[in-house]
């Protein structure tokens, strides 16, 4: 295409090299001089004219060009420049050079801000993800930097501290908490470097907290003093529960050592006293050999229960469900209480009313806790009394309710709520009957604990109490069940 | 005159050990009064002045170490010394024994022999009180 302009500029060129021959070849001829010199300047005048126009209109197309790759530098897809022609000449191409390197630059600066948006991406999903797993630990978290200005902290550290999250980041940890002792344990952590860990007890808002605190080396800038000290990272652990435990344990301990030395001292005493031949007759040495016979059996009751109890609460006792007919189990149970009962001239009524109830339970487990209720009614009910039993069955809850209502000395209303507790005796009836303060804490656990049922007590002093024991029924297959319903208790 | 025997009041909830160590006083030649708790025995000693009271530590109502602290408070009972039985493993608080007066404490299990040299040491039989004659509405076994 090039070439074809040049040819067109030489023929211009051989144009007015025959036009100034012919001008020369007719000033010599006779023809009148004026046309010559008109016809001359009408053909350089038509080829400067088409000259200017070929230029005009290779200017025209090369700046089309540039702006046509320009536009297509500013979106996608720009390649090489366009290769220009006449129009622009070489200083047009230079440009075009430039503008192309400008153009790689461009694109390199375009591919590092998508790898740096890319990377502010995976660190904003890195530190959302730390965020979310600090927020999950239940212990707080307080991260400071060298300057004790918080850097990160959790929704637990906020709650105990009193602060609120995001706007605590960045500001200094005195204006975050007022917590002096905890302030000056993390400035201390971090002015003894890095790597030191300093902990103390120490109470928040009426909770116990273990506050570990650790200095963090790193390539931070340190403060002055801080040896090589990044920040402190700070965890506030609740042992407000673990200490609740260990008091319970420690009051657990006590109690039982205290009730455990109560039939001790007895044994001891009495054997004491035997040995020194204090009892003068056979019947009072009698009397002190059933006593100590007695009382060893209150240990071995008191010890049987503190281990029952022990295990059940532990979760490291074995439970061995099978099907139990209740009737049986309470028919059991209340055949051995009888001689008990007619010593003491108290009479047992079974109001069963229900003989088909058959539960899903560890029937050892459940002796014991019916033992204990139907073996207190009688200690507590006076010569002449009565203590009935009773079961109903309730079809839409499917449970079994077992009563055991005796017409004793009764509770006063105020020990009501303790009487499930461990070691707990009703003072007024401490003298009535003798008793570990065991028994109905272990029915509770039996009953609630191991059998899901519950337990309720009604008493009225001078009158009598009803405990109840609730438990659900079993579903058991129905050839089974018609066994059970024709079996008599 | 005629010389009595020191009298004792010996105040605990379990009537084994109340048993157990009148027995012992009686047989060493004490008088012994018993109380099942606290109240009981502040209500027996306004109608009879020990010459010294052996108590338990835990009781229903007033505890041990109560029941003392409001002998202290009357004029009249205010020296009673006292003996603290007590099956708690650690040890009372020796100002809270010293404000009550109590002398002496002996732990459970206790042999009752050991409770006896205590009161023999604190109240000798033979050092026993002085008496124009025995008032009828005195009872050795008023509880």
């Amino acid at each position: 295409m090039q070439t074809h302009w040049y040819r067109a500029i030489l023929a211009g060129v051989a144009t007015c090299l025959v036009a100034g021959v012919s001008f020369a070849a007719l000033s010599a001829s006779p023809m009148p001089r004026g046309w010559g010199v008109w016809l001359a300047s009408c053909l350089i005048g038509g080829l400067i004219g088409f000259a200017a126009w070929r230029i005009a209109a290779a200017l025209q197309r090369d700046i089309r060009r540039l702006v046509g790759y320009l536009h297509t530098l500013s979106g996608e897809g720009a390649t090489l420049p366009p290769r220009l022609g006449f129009g622009l000449g070489p200083a047009a191409n230079v440009a075009a050079q430039t503008i192309q390197a400008m153009s790689e630059r461009l694109d390199e600066m375009t591919r590092l801000r998508r790898e740096l948006e890319l990377r502010s991406r995976v660190s904003e999903a890195e530190r959302g993800h730390l965020e979310a797993i600090l927020n999950a630990i239940t212990d707080g978290v307080v991260v400071t930097d060298a300057f004790d200005e918080v850097k990160i902290a959790n929704g637990a550290a906020a709650q105990v501290l009193d602060f609120e999250l995001q706007p605590a980041l960045r500001r200094p940890l005195d204006e975050v908490t007022e917590d002096a002792r905890l302030i000056k344990l993390i400035k201390d952590t971090r002015d003894a470097g890095a790597n030191q860990r300093r902990g103390m007890e120490h109470r928040v808002g009426g909770r116990s907290f273990r506050v570990t605190t650790t200095c963090v080396a790193g390539r931070g800038v340190a403060a002055p003093g801080a040896a090589g000290a990044a920040g402190v990272v700070t965890v506030l652990h609740d042992v407000t529960r673990d200490k609740e435990i260990a008091e319970m344990k420690s009051d657990f301990v006590s109690k039982v050592s205290h009730e455990l030395r109560t039939p001790l001292s007895s044994i001891k005493a009495y054997v004491e006293m035997l040995i020194d031949g204090e009892a003068h007759d056979e019947d009072t040495r009698s009397e002190f050999y059933g006593i100590v016979q007695n009382e060893t059996d209150r240990l071995q009751r008191m010890i049987d229960n503190i281990l029952s109890i022990s295990r059940i609460e532990s979760g490291v006792t074995k439970v061995h469900r099978e099907q139990v007919e209740l009737a049986v189990l309470v028919n059991g149970c209340v055949e051995v209480v009888l001689p008990q009962a007619r010593d003491k001239g108290v009479t047992l009524d079974r109001l069963v009313t229900e003989r088909e109830a058959v539960v899903f339970a560890d029937r050892d487990m459940l002796v014991q806790a019916v033992m204990n209720v139907v073996s207190n009614a009688v200690k507590y009910t006076p010569a002449g009394g009565t203590v009935g039993l009773a079961m109903v069955s309730d079809g839409p809850s499917r449970t079994v309710t077992l009563s055991v209502t005796d017409t004793g000395v009764g509770i006063p209303a105020e020990d009501v709520p303790r009487l499930f507790q461990k070691f707990y005796r009703v003072p007024s009836n401490n003298t009535v009957a003798p008793g570990t303060g065991l028994g109905l804490n272990l029915v509770k656990h039996v009953v609630e604990n191991v059998h899901a049922g519950s337990v309720s007590v009604e008493s009225t002093v001078g009158h009598g109490t009803t405990f109840k024991m609730a438990l659900p029924l079993a579903d058991i297959p129905s050839e089974r069940g018609a066994d059970l319903l024709a079996r008599r208790w | 005159m005629v010389t009595q025997p020191p009298l004792v009041l010996v105040c605990d909830d379990e009537s084994h050990i109340v048993h157990v160590v009148s027995l012992k006083l009686r047989n060493a030649g004490y008088e012994v009064i018993t109380a099942p708790d606290g109240a009981e025995a502040l209500e027996l000693v306004k109608r009879r002045l020990p010459d010294l009271i052996v108590t338990d530590y835990q009781m229903p109502y007033v505890s041990g170490v109560e029941l003392c602290a409001a002998l202290r408070e009357d004029e009249a009972t205010a020296d009673v010394p006292a003996i603290m039985l007590t099956a708690r493993g650690f040890r009372l608080d020796p100002a809270e024994l010293h404000r009550a007066r109590i002398i002496d404490v002996v732990s459970k299990p206790f042999s009752p022999r050991e409770v006896l040299l205590k009161v023999q040491a604190i109240v000798p039989v033979s050092g026993g009180r002085q008496a124009e004659a025995p008032s009828p509405d005195q009872s050795p076994e008023a509880a």
